[in-house]
């Protein structure tokens, strides 16, 4: 279950995931939105040869092509951060080789040649940078990338030229929404050339106050400073963060705690719950916990229940298609189970 | 030619907006241009005839690019807003300098390079020392107009270093 999301990782109150994505593509084959199913498995396979051929920290790797994959274990593996719904749209050239622990994984022939992805819970992104280094340069060895001396890696997009590199951090940001300090503070990140998205819904609106924040250009400057960069800007956003959970603290506590309760409330007592009012309700019971409003849940990986509780990891879970009705009732039941087990 | 902002009725109106010697090309349906809030506030100032000057021309298109690998036409990668194969950058490279400069900020990479690329010393070079030999290049053949806009460039990279 969600095996990627484990311990590693600083910062995991409040920061949930970081991610470093490199764009690489092959000199001497057409990109994919000009590609034919035959070169493309041509591709494919040089790159499975290659990551079967090398010790990569030990790990297992796990060899797909999408269009064989079920319909349902695709969606659930967007929902956990794995592959993106381009690789889908691509089904008739795509494929993704995934390690074993889900931590680094490889799309082939998304929007780029490959997407070499590694993943942490936590704060993590110099160490997520380490391993996709590593990862490219075993790569580098057999394949001939797309580079060229001024523009650097060659990409599909222009946005991705340069170092092809895309870091992330999956943050939750109660605090910042509560006392209506996101926008300013969202404002001011947006002049560092860091961008900003809600997680679950659209733009700067974000249902359970999870935002991710990525580097917005990759030309220009090297991966290191674009990491730092992206890692620096995070902790300050933390900073902030506990800046305004104090401040609750310290002037609405009542309200706080009111709030947390009435979440925590319906969460364990409902018996059907979507999934919109469901990440909403966990967020606060989030805060309630790590403000320590409420005892006794410190070991609900929360970070995790956010995508367990989305509609096609619970279906993947049963093992069967279910309809809405169906998955609203079932995800209640999987709440309620986590709370329980947990305060015991 | 389409729309460049919904791709999808046809571009009637043609804006070029030169700002610090970098080109900026927008070709625009009529719904769209008049919400370009960006195109309004041009014309609604008077900076019309100083450094930041922009103006709206019937020109056509001009002759289409393609790239000798693959095939891709210049209009396609602007629809579609990729790249056909590694080579279409190259095709393509003067109309994409400008778009590249104004996305990242920068003209040049900087950082990893594959295991080829090691012997290749032009990586070390920065950014302003590369447009330096350039203004040279564009003096010598009397391209001053070129040079005017390298100069401009030198100028605001010169600036923002301190
Ligand atoms: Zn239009
Ligand atoms: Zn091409």
């Amino acid at each position: 279950m969600i095996k990627w999301m484990d311990d590693s990782g600083t910062e995991k109150d409040i920061v949930v995931s970081s991610r470093i994505r490199y764009a690489r593509n092959l000199k001497k084959h057409k990109f994919p939105i000009i590609l034919d199913k035959k070169e493309s498995d041509e591709i494919f396979r040089k790159i499975s040869e290659i990551i079967e051929s090398k010790d990569i920290y030990s790990k297992k790797f796990f060899h797909f092509k999408t269009s064989n994959i079920p319909n349902l274990e695709k969606k659930m593996l967007i929902e956990r951060h794995i592959i993106s719904p381009a690789l889908i749209k691509n089904q008739g050239i795509s494929g993704f080789i995934m390690s074993n622990d889900e931590k680094i994984s490889i799309m082939i022939n998304e929007e780029d040649h490959l997407r070499l992805q590694v993943l942490s819970s936590g704060l993590n992104l110099k160490e997520c940078l380490k391993k996709a280094d590593e990862l490219d340069s075993i790569l580098d060895e057999k394949l001939e990338y797309a580079y060229h001396k001024q523009f650097g890696y060659i990409t599909a997009c222009p946005t991705n030229l340069g170092t092809g590199i895309r870091a992330s951090s999956m943050i939750h940001l109660p605090g910042l929404v509560m006392t209506g300090r996101l926008e300013r503070l969202l404002n001011t990140i947006s002049k560092f050339g860091i961008s900003v998205r809600g997680v679950y819904g659209e733009g700067s609106k974000s249902l359970g106050n999870l935002f991710q924040i990525s580097n917005q250009t990759t030309l220009g400057n090297d991966e290191k400073t674009i990491v730092e960069k992206v890692e620096k800007i995070a902790m300050q956003i933390v900073n902030k963060e506990k800046e305004a959970r104090q401040y609750l603290l310290d002037e609405n506590k009542i309200e706080i705690e009111d709030r947390v309760y009435r979440s925590y409330g319906v969460l364990t007592n409902a018996k059907i719950i979507s999934t919109d009012e469901a990440v909403k309700l966990l967020s606060l019971v989030k805060l309630g916990v790590d403000l320590d409003l409420i005892e006794n849940y410190n070991k609900i990986n929360f970070n995790k229940l956010f995508i367990e509780i989305q509609s096609m990891n619970i279906q993947y879970e049963a093992r069967e298609e279910l309809n809405e009705r169906e998955r609203d009732i079932k995800r209640a039941e999987i709440i309620k189970r986590t709370f329980s087990k947990e305060s015991e | 030619m389409l729309c460049d902002k919904c791709h999808k009725n046809k571009a009637t109106v043609h804006f070029t907006k030169i700002i610090n010697g970098k080109k900026i090309e927008m070709h625009l349906c009529k719904d769209c241009a008049r919400d370009n809030a960006e195109i309004n506030a041009e014309f609604s100032m008077e900076n019309f005839l100083s450094d930041m000057f922009g103006e709206f021309s019937l020109k056509e298109p001009d002759v289409e690019y393609k790239c000798p690998n693959c095939g891709m036409t210049y209009e396609q990668f602007k629809r579609y807003g990729k790249f056909g194969c590694s080579e279409c950058i190259i095709a393509f490279k003067d109309e994409i300098e400008p778009l590249i400069q104004n996305i990242h900020g920068h003209r040049r990479h900087k950082g990893k390079y594959p295991r080829q690329h090691t012997d290749d010393e032009s990586t070390e070079l920065n950014e302003i020392e590369t447009l330096k030999k350039e203004l040279q290049a564009a003096v010598e053949v009397e391209n001053y107009e070129k040079a005017a806009q390298l100069r401009d460039m030198i100028k605001s990279l010169e600036k923002k270093e301190g």
